[in-house]
């Protein structure tokens, strides 16, 4: 039942790529306005699939990569929305609406299978703060990626391009990329590391072990580390910044493939 | 002196490190070997060491400015969480130093001394619990630690909830089962003949001990392979894994004067083979493996430092990052050119 709601949320959020790509091609706000119509509907069926799979399944759906990348393009779908009413940046949304579609895409590549009965390592509320915090961070350094994005263009070779003009100010998009890092960066670093450190020493007695997954994580925070140290006291800002907003959210896609590929102690399918 | 300290504590470092530490933690994803060598714990100690000397000259300078309403929450957060790191670092470690492991595998009865305290590890029951589908739902160990006789504590140990006493923790780490024996058999015994004298039943027969069926007769199990297969080398049955894919066990059926009735393997896989011989068909049906439980038994002196520095950690990260007045500027009481 949940895997229906889902196919229909994953209609909706390609209407809204539809929408966001005609918007940036046509600029009639109407598109727009609809893209994210279309976002705020498929998050609303999203919600339904989510609560009826932990109903089905007796546990948050945070236990495999399906499940994964749903719940991450929920908090991306949900920065969304936060985003278009205190940001209001059209543009921004038009880049960051198909990202999102794109993680739904990829989550639909999956297994959709619920797992009836969780290993006993994943049998622990830790799951569900480490999983939930760590997405979250993750789907807020999306905004910081697509923020950085529209910098480079904007402050790039074709600056004077048609659609680009309509971006923002670089100063703006600066400043925006810094804002979306200082709300993820707490999340990631206390979901993503402590929680899953104290999470690891309760199960297995050790908080770190070098697990392909918890290295990708350390170079994701480092890079974020680096983007704050150098933006906050060295003064960086413009091209570099965004360049290191951009490398920290590949690596965190990094984080997710490196445990399919390499195993571990994060090995699910 | 002074030249060194501007040195260590000047931000380029840091970044430097940040960089180095990045580049290396990318190379360890393929070989994590690189996370043990001198050269990558170098790294980390400098990161420490440079955060020492960032704290006592520039953050705790930058605290002497602090008053309320300008930019206290973003000043101390920032001093709380720089601070949690070099705890964080110290209680890592003093896990890398001071911590130690010792595993043991287990049978139901059985104990183990924890070295250095005098105390012992007992396990009084090892069970693996599953759900109606068959997959594994929890493995659980009741054990007791004792000391001269004297119990110390009981806890039944499960993944995430290990056995809590002083500064020592029993962790469930992983089970087995022998590969070579089972705790007991489930068979299907059917005797062929006429409508009077056919009968047939299931019975628990314990390995190496014997089930008297009806007529006085006696069966027994005396050998046990996990993965069966014949070794063409001597022509004797020898197991080809440690895993299941192959359980098979050899009965006797003896006759209530001890003669041998019939004798042979069972196939738990392959149930029906070897079912047309003798006045008795014998199918296997069911087994309990000799499950042994691996425990993990850690002492760790470093871990209320860890959890202390996870503490500060994010608590100053909140203050920074979530409180009203966290833009306020620090560059003006920095110097980043040291």
């Amino acid at each position: 039942m949940d895997v229906m709601f889902f196919w229909i949320s994953f209609v909706l959020y390609f209407l809204s790529t539809v929408c966001h790509v005609a918007y940036m091609a046509l600029n009639r706000e109407r598109l727009s306005s609809a893209a994210t119509l279309f976002i705020t509907s498929g998050l609303v069926f999203q919600t339904v699939a989510l609560v009826l799979r932990s109903i089905a399944s007796g546990h948050l759906p945070l236990t495999n990569m399906f499940e994964y990348f749903t719940v991450l393009a929920w908090f991306a779908a949900l920065t969304y929305l936060i985003s278009a009413v205190k940001i209001n940046s059209r543009v921004l949304e038009a880049i960051a609406g198909p990202v999102i579609f794109m993680l739904y895409v990829s989550a639909s590549l999956f297994p959709k299978e619920a797992s009836q009965q969780l290993m006993p390592a994943l049998q622990s509320y830790w799951l569900q703060i480490h999983v939930t915090l760590a997405a979250a961070g993750e789907a807020v350094f999306l905004f910081a990626f697509a923020a950085s994005v529209l910098y480079l263009l904007k402050t790039g070779r074709f600056s004077e391009a048609g659609w680009i003009r309509r971006f923002p100010e670089p100063a703006r998009l600066d400043e925006l990329t810094y804002r979306f890092v200082m709300v993820g960066y707490p999340l990631f670093t206390i979901g993503a590391l402590f929680a899953g450190a104290v999470w690891a020493y309760r199960a297995w007695g050790t908080f770190w072990s070098w697990d392909p997954k918890e290295t990708c994580s350390l170079i994701v925070w480092l890079i974020y580390s680096f983007y704050l140290h150098a933006r906050l006291i060295k003064g960086w800002r413009g091209k570099k910044t965004a360049w290191l907003a951009i490398a920290g959210f590949l690596s965190t896609l990094l984080t997710f493939f490196s445990n399919m590929i390499l195993g571990g102690l994060h090995a699910y399918n | 002196m002074n030249s060194v300290l501007r040195y260590l504590s000047d931000l380029r470092l840091t970044l430097a490190i940040f960089v180095m530490v990045g580049v290396i933690s990318l190379a360890g994803i393929i070989k994590p070997q690189i996370f043990f060598t001198l050269s990558f714990n170098f790294l980390l100690g400098l990161l420490v060491l440079n955060l020492l000397c960032c704290l006592f000259t520039k953050i705790f300078r930058t605290l002497k400015t602090v008053r309320v309403g300008k930019g206290v929450f973003y000043k101390t957060g920032s001093l709380l969480l720089h601070v949690g790191v070099v705890v964080l670092m110290g209680g890592a470690g003093m896990t890398r130093l001071r911590s130690t492991t010792e595993h043991v595998e287990l049978f139901a009865g059985e104990h183990a001394l924890i070295k250095g305290t005098g105390w012992i590890v007992r396990v009084d029951d090892f069970r693996v619990v599953r759900n109606e589908a068959g997959d594994v739902k929890d493995y659980i160990t009741q054990a007791v630690l004792l000391e001269n006789g004297r119990v110390l504590k009981r806890h039944a140990i499960e993944v995430n909830s290990p056995l809590v006493y002083q500064d020592y923790h029993v962790y469930q780490n992983q089970y087995g089962a022998l590969a070579e024996r089972i705790r007991d058999a489930r068979l299907h015994v059917r005797r062929r003949g006429g409508e009077r004298s056919a009968w047939d039943t299931s019975v628990v027969v314990p390995y190496g001990g014997q089930v008297t069926l009806a007529g006085g007769l006696h069966l027994f199990i005396t050998d046990y392979f996990c993965d069966f297969m014949i070794d063409f080398s001597n022509k004797q049955p020898a197991n080809r894994s440690h895993e299941p894919g192959n359980p098979a066990l050899k009965y006797h059926l003896l006759a209530q004067n001890g003669d041998t009735l019939q004798s042979g393997w069972l196939f738990f896989n392959h149930p029906t083979f070897h079912d047309s011989q003798g006045e008795y068909h014998i199918q296997a049906e069911a087994y309990t493996p000799l499950l042994y439980t691996g425990l993990e038994i850690r002492k760790n002196p470093g871990v209320p430092v860890v959890i202390a520095g996870f503490v500060l950690l994010s608590l100053g990260l909140l203050l920074v990052f979530y409180f009203p007045a966290r833009r306020v500027p620090v560059e003006p009481t920095i110097d980043v050119k040291g």
